[in-house]
């Protein structure tokens, strides 16, 4: 993942890519959320008027899908599974851990935009349970004292 | 298209090929009930109402989204889908808010109170605007739903009112699209759409968006679809159910769109869109506006005339003749008529024929209706002119108007004449596509009132001139036709108001509409900026605001600093509040005072205009005036067993007198009564100062299901004894529970709440009638016996001035100038 950029980045390279059909909405918001890290409103703007959806449209899929974000994350997303095998297996304790350890609440940003903290469902590893994702790596049978022995990896 | 057969509920039906089921059973007159489907959206599946048993098909298909297809056997009504549909609506009504469809007492209450009670939120049936004209209601009636036995959800999601001419409570809607979709559909691309999920799923905007801010056209198709009263017409909204629906033309501009007139006693109260297709939409000052023109609060009901130095108000007839004899003898070019062209051809010609004929003048000017007002030429000396229309008035000797809307040129005429317009003439109207339309007056205007042809004709009547005396618009017309009088079009207004809300046009009889209807201002901002003025209160001014609270919704916890009144107020006294230094006086219960701080706190309800006004204040406000304490304490003492009960507002109320009994060593029992449990607020206070408190909720989301009168006789029923009763509340809930109480032999104290003005013993506004004594709630209350109360005339003294208050409502609240959105969009 890059690293976030200034909102009033130029969305025309990306959306060049793209056909103007409404099929195209989800990638869009995908490449978009890649290249600065959220959708910032300016892009939704520009967006409708690449596809001729009204930003209303466009805002109604993006706040379905709790992948796309409307604000500024951290730089490394840590995600800690709360499904029913991680749930089980104390991943409730692994949270608190790490929501004490970044200082953010579950959904939230650290002020240095280092880290988002996030809860999540299930990532179909529950055989690994309880599980910790920061960006794309897996980290399993998480104790609370590991959270701390990961963050130091970022630092 | 070929024809299929198939049976529904035993019937063979024939239908069309690629109808839907439900298509089919309409079609063959077999209702299936539904609510997200309408007729001019395509089907949805979203409200699972008009689910069907389909043999061969597996489940419970919507009928809405199943093609009909040849041979199915289609059943609508066995007692499985019945039931299905039953368990379906109260998943709906769990999320709506219901309590007032399974209340006890449900029939009294729209016996004594058959309208809507006006509120900011809507929380039940009695605040719901949309009360009689709601799918959900008469779908829960049909389906004798009687109990809500799944858990009652209420959102509390904001009013959304800062947007001219609608208000918004999603906290009502249940999720049905057709807002969305009818928007999708007339303009292209949706204002609002479905927005989060799950059960945070509702109706928005991209980001929290005004709609102003979101592009929308202001056509009022979304309200006008709305199975609910989530959205709703901040002006007709309060008016009740439409009593009639004819159509005609807007005059405002020349494309003349075809319009349907919603009338209620004869008054033009909303203009709809003839079909919810996008060649029948409207603009907002045809489905707004011209509501408002004609029936807003400034709106000229009477004629005026001069004496001596002043206007006074006249009959019609002695307004003609005012005008008629001011006019004789004054025929020749000084006299000029000046009228506009938003009227019908008759009108013009008529007024032009009166000019040239009865003046014998060649001033006939029609003023434009870009705003641009006429210049007279030198040497006149008399005018008529119908709206505001001139400029440069001094110099003329008589001037006379006929106008809608009050003007300052009326302070200096000599004669005002309140004339009939828009959807309340008839006559030929050429729209700018060259139809001649002829229409008819579908709207009526206050008795006196007539259309300016009808007061040109009288005043040529007076003056003994021939060839005016006209009874209809045909009749003009016919001489109109005989002379071979032309029907000129007007000029197609270019870029349409249709599609940009920057367009509107502006003017009517050379009033800037903004200035009437003041919420079009935030669509066309006026030339200079109407920037509120707000000045900041010195840190401990008098009445000034501390703490503003919405402690549940409608609700207003205020505390205000009143050291005067909080040291010397009883419990069971109140205080009369002024918000500002326009608005009425309106008497609150102190619903609490602390005497150590100098604040006192009321409890009150959005229930209008003037309790909208203490609503929007925010802390750091400070109100124009208190007075108070006023009104007689309760008497403290021991009595033994004290009943304290509230409801709503009342809730608040109770809370010092409970206080005060359980200091005079009472034994104390608080009965807080709400209609769902969503309502109640104040339990641990009320705990804290009592005994024992009882919770009661007509809908039994909490505590007993019931009222304060089914508390009152299970405490009976269980041998208990009650010295004195306390209630506070409506009047209609007072009224049920003394009328239990006189039969039970409890004592019983209640809070009156009249119409109140000066709350001095002065007026006499706050009368109320104790077993044939007169007494005044001001002075001799606010406690009276509830056994001797009579209600029925309390009621409807309360009800005298329900029409003034809905004129002087819609355009409060309104956002008008910028506001920063930097913390709403901050995620």
């Amino acid at each position: 993942m890059t690293k976030a950029t200034d909102s009033n980045d130029n969305l025309a390279d990306i959306l060049a890519q793209y056909t103007c059909e409404n099929d195209s909405l989800i990638p869009i918001l995908q490449a978009v959320q890649q290249k600065i890290g959220y959708l910032p409103e300016e892009s939704i703007g520009e967006i409708s008027s690449y596809l001729g959806i009204s930003q209303s449209e466009i805002f109604g899929v993006a706040t379905f899908y709790t992948k796309f974000k409307f604000a500024r994350s951290g730089d490394h997303q840590m995600r800690v599974c709360l499904g029913t095998a991680c749930h089980v297996r104390g991943g409730g304790q692994i949270m608190d851990e790490a929501a004490r350890a970044l200082g953010i609440e579950a959904g939230g940003t650290t002020p240095d935009y280092k880290f988002s903290l996030e809860r999540v469902a299930c990532f179909g590893s529950c055989a690994l349970a309880p599980v910790i994702v920061v960006d794309d790596k897996v980290y399993g049978r998480m104790t609370p004292k590991k959270v701390k022995t990961i963050l130091k990896e970022f630092e | 298209m070929s024809e299929i057969t198939f049976t529904i509920d035993g019937v063979e039906v024939r239908t069309e090929k690629g109808d839907t089921v439900l298509e089919a059973a309409q079609k063959a007159g077999i209702r299936i009930p539904t609510l997200c489907a309408h007729p001019a959206l395509e089907p949805y599946g979203a409200c699972r109402l008009c689910i069907v048993e389909i043999e061969g098909l597996r489940g419970f298909p919507p009928s809405c989204t199943t093609p009909a297809a040849a041979g199915m056997v289609v059943k609508t009504k066995t007692p499985q889908i019945v039931d299905l549909r039953r368990e379906v609506l109260k998943l709906l009504l769990s999320g709506h808010t219901s309590p007032c469809l399974v209340c006890l007492h449900r029939v009294q209450c729209e016996k004594y109170r058959p309208v809507s009670s006006k509120a900011g939120k809507t929380t039940r049936c009695f605040t719901c605007s949309n009360r009689d004209q709601c799918s959900l209601r008469e779908l829960a009636v049909e389906y004798n739903i009687q109990d809500l036995d799944l858990p009652i959800i209420y959102r509390n999601l904001p009013l959304e009112r800062t947007d001219p001419f609608m208000d918004r409570d999603y906290n009502v809607c249940v999720l049905c699209g057709r807002c969305a979709r009818i928007c999708k559909k007339i303009h292209g691309s949706a204002v609002i759409s479905f927005i989060n999920r799950g059960k945070n799923a509702r109706i928005g905007t991209a980001f929290g968006r005004d709609h102003t801010e979101a592009d929308c056209k202001f056509c009022g198709a979304c309200i006008d679809i709305c199975p609910t009263g989530s959205l709703t017409d901040r002006f007709a909204k309060w008016y009740g159910k439409p009593d009639e629906a004819p159509e005609t033309n807007c005059l405002i501009c020349p494309i003349g769109c075809r319009m349907r007139v919603k009338l209620k006693d004869g008054n033009h109260i909303a203009s709809t869109m003839t079909d919810f297709t996008r060649e029948a939409r409207l603009c907002a000052i045809g489905r707004f506006v011209v509501p408002q023109l004609l029936n807003g609060p400034r709106r000229l009901k009477t004629h005026k005339i001069r004496i001596a130095d002043g206007l006074i108000n006249a009959s019609r007839p002695d307004a003609v003749r005012g005008a008629a004899e001011r006019l004789a003898k004054k025929a020749g070019d000084s006299f000029a008529l000046v009228t506009h062209s938003q009227t019908v051809a008759e009108e013009i010609y008529l007024l032009k024929k009166f000019t040239n004929e009865v003046m014998k003048s060649k001033n006939f000017f029609i003023a434009g209706t870009d705003g641009e007002k006429v210049h007279l030429p030198a040497g006149i000396k008399t005018l008529y002119m119908t709206g505001d229309l001139v400029d440069g008035l001094a110099g003329l000797e008589t001037i006379i108007i006929a106008d809608m809307l009050p003007s300052a040129a009326q302070q200096s005429a000599d004669v005002v004449l309140a004339a009939a317009g828009l959807t309340e003439i008839s006559g030929s109207f050429t729209n700018a596509a060259g139809k001649i339309e002829e229409l008819d007056a579908v709207a009526r205007p206050a008795a006196d009132i007539v259309p300016d042809w009808r007061l040109v004709c009288e005043i040529a009547g007076q003056m003994d001139a021939p060839g005016f005396t006209f009874a209809t618009t045909r009749q003009i017309k016919a001489e109109m036709t005989q002379k071979g009088e032309a029907f000129t079009p007007g000029v197609m207004p270019d870029p349409s108001p249709l599609n940009d809300t920057r367009f509107l046009p502006r003017w009517y009889r050379g009033h800037l509409m903004s200035d009437i209807v003041v919420s079009l201002r935030a669509l066309n901002p006026p030339e200079e900026s109407a920037v509120q003025e707000t000045t900041e209160t010195t840190a401990l001014s008098p009445f000034k605001v501390l703490e503003k609270i919405e402690v549940v919704a409608n609700t207003h916890e205020t505390t205000i600093y009143a050291p005067a009144i909080a040291e010397k107020c009883q419990p069971g006294q109140f205080i009369i509040a002024m918000v500002n230094e326009k608005s009425e006086r309106i008497p609150y219960t102190i619903a609490d005072f602390d005497r150590a701080n100098g604040t006192i706190t009321l409890v009150t309800l959005e229930a209008g205009r003037s309790s909208r006004d203490l609503a929007l204040t925010a802390r750091g406000d400070s109100l124009a005036h208190v007075a108070g304490p006023l009104g007689m304490p309760v008497e403290v003492k021991k009595y033994g067993t004290v009943v304290c009960a509230g409801g709503c507002y009342g809730v608040g109320a109770i809370l010092p007198i409970a206080r005060a009994m359980k200091e005079a060593g009472n034994r104390v029992i608080c009965i807080e009564e709400a209609s769902s449990h969503y309502l109640l607020y104040w339990q641990d206070k009320l705990s804290a100062v009592c005994d024992e408190l009882l919770i009661v909720t007509k809908d039994g989301s909490a505590g007993m299901k019931g009222g304060i009168q089914e508390v009152l006789a299970m405490l009976v029923a269980r041998g208990e004894k009650i010295d004195q009763a306390y209630v506070i509340g409506c009047t209609f809930m007072m009224m049920l529970v003394s009328n239990l109480a006189k039969e039970l032999s409890i004592p019983t104290q209640v809070a009156l709440n009249p119409i109140m003005l000066d709350g001095t013993g002065m007026c006499g506004a706050c009368r109320v009638s104790l077993e044939g004594e007169t007494k005044f709630a001001c002075v001799d209350g606010p406690f009276f016996d509830g056994h001797k109360i009579n209600w029925e005339e309390l009621m409807s003294r309360n009800t005298s001035y329900q029409g003034v208050e809905i004129e002087a409502l819609p355009q409060k609240g309104v956002k008008l100038a910028h506001t920063c959105r930097c913390e709403k969009n901050r995620h």
